[in-house]
């Protein structure tokens, strides 16, 4: 009498087993590339944070070199200030990007000097060959 | 014949499972460790944007001890995590220049810092 053969042959469960350990590897990987990713933008977000207040910390130290020639009488020879008519401005660079412009009038004999603008704003160059085509205006 | 074939297999294949297993283990392990890591920065260093933003409105005197929990919520006592502020004065203009440094701790593990400053006039600008 011929015996039975078993559904399951020779090699099956190893074939099994190196896909379910293929796939498990695959997907292994992707977890900690993902992670790793995460970890990259976490690093780059705190950067930009670490960034913008050491540039903050930068314009305190340049308003006080400012104030202490203003409060001396002396005109305001601080590196980097330039005066754009009745007014005088600095930028303090956070980044290639981002920079911290700070202006003020400075005392003309009837109003005392004061700040009439500290922010941060954008010193990339516009690239219009780079925009994107939001409107089709058919040219 | 057949019978000892499958069984060499069997335990072939229960080793390679093993040997497997370990590698994949860490693996997965190393994702996770490093997933967890960044997302204790990513709450820590907004935590310390938050306390950096309020003392910079209202520089402290002296240095501050600020408790979280295991999110970095605050927490009202001493708790898994915390962040350090340190203030150091350094005279500039007719004032200082307060700076303030911010350091994170998860357990006693330091994982992020940030510092940021603000000029304090001593007296009236003209």
């Amino acid at each position: 009498m011929k015996r039975e053969q078993g559904a399951v042959g020779v090699g099956t469960s190893s074939i099994i087993l190196i896909a379910m350990t293929l796939l498990l590897t695959v997907f292994g990987i992707l977890a900690l590339l993902s992670a790793r990713a995460d970890g990259k933008l976490t690093d780059r977000t705190h950067a930009a944070a670490e960034a913008y207040y050491l540039a903050d910390l930068q314009a305190q130290r340049i308003l006080a070199a400012v104030d202490a020639q203003i409060a001396a009488g002396e005109p305001v020879t601080v590196e980097g200030v330039k005066q754009n008519g009745d007014t005088c401005e600095i930028l303090v660079p956070i980044d290639e990007k981002r920079a911290i412009l700070i202006m003020w009038k400075p005392a003309n004999g009837v109003d005392k000097s004061y700040m009439i603008n500290y922010n941060v704003i954008n010193t990339e160059a516009w690239d219009v060959t780079n925009a994107w085509d939001l409107v089709n205006t058919g040219e | 014949m057949k019978r000892s074939t499958v069984l060499i297999e069997v335990i072939l294949d229960v080793l390679f499972l093993a040997l497997a297993l370990v590698v994949l283990l860490r693996l997965f392990s190393a994702a996770h460790l490093t997933s967890d890591l960044s997302e204790k920065k990513t709450r820590a260093s907004l935590a310390m944007q938050t306390v950096l933003e309020r003392s910079l409105l209202d520089p402290p005197d002296a240095d501050e001890t600020y408790w979280y929990d295991a999110c970095f919520q605050p927490a009202e006592a001493a708790a898994e995590n915390r962040i350090e502020l340190a203030v150091a004065d350094e005279p500039a203009g007719t004032g200082v220049v307060r700076t303030l440094t911010l350091t994170a701790f998860a357990g006693e593990t330091e994982i992020a810092a940030l510092s940021g400053g603000r000029y304090l006039p001593g007296e009236a600008t003209p």
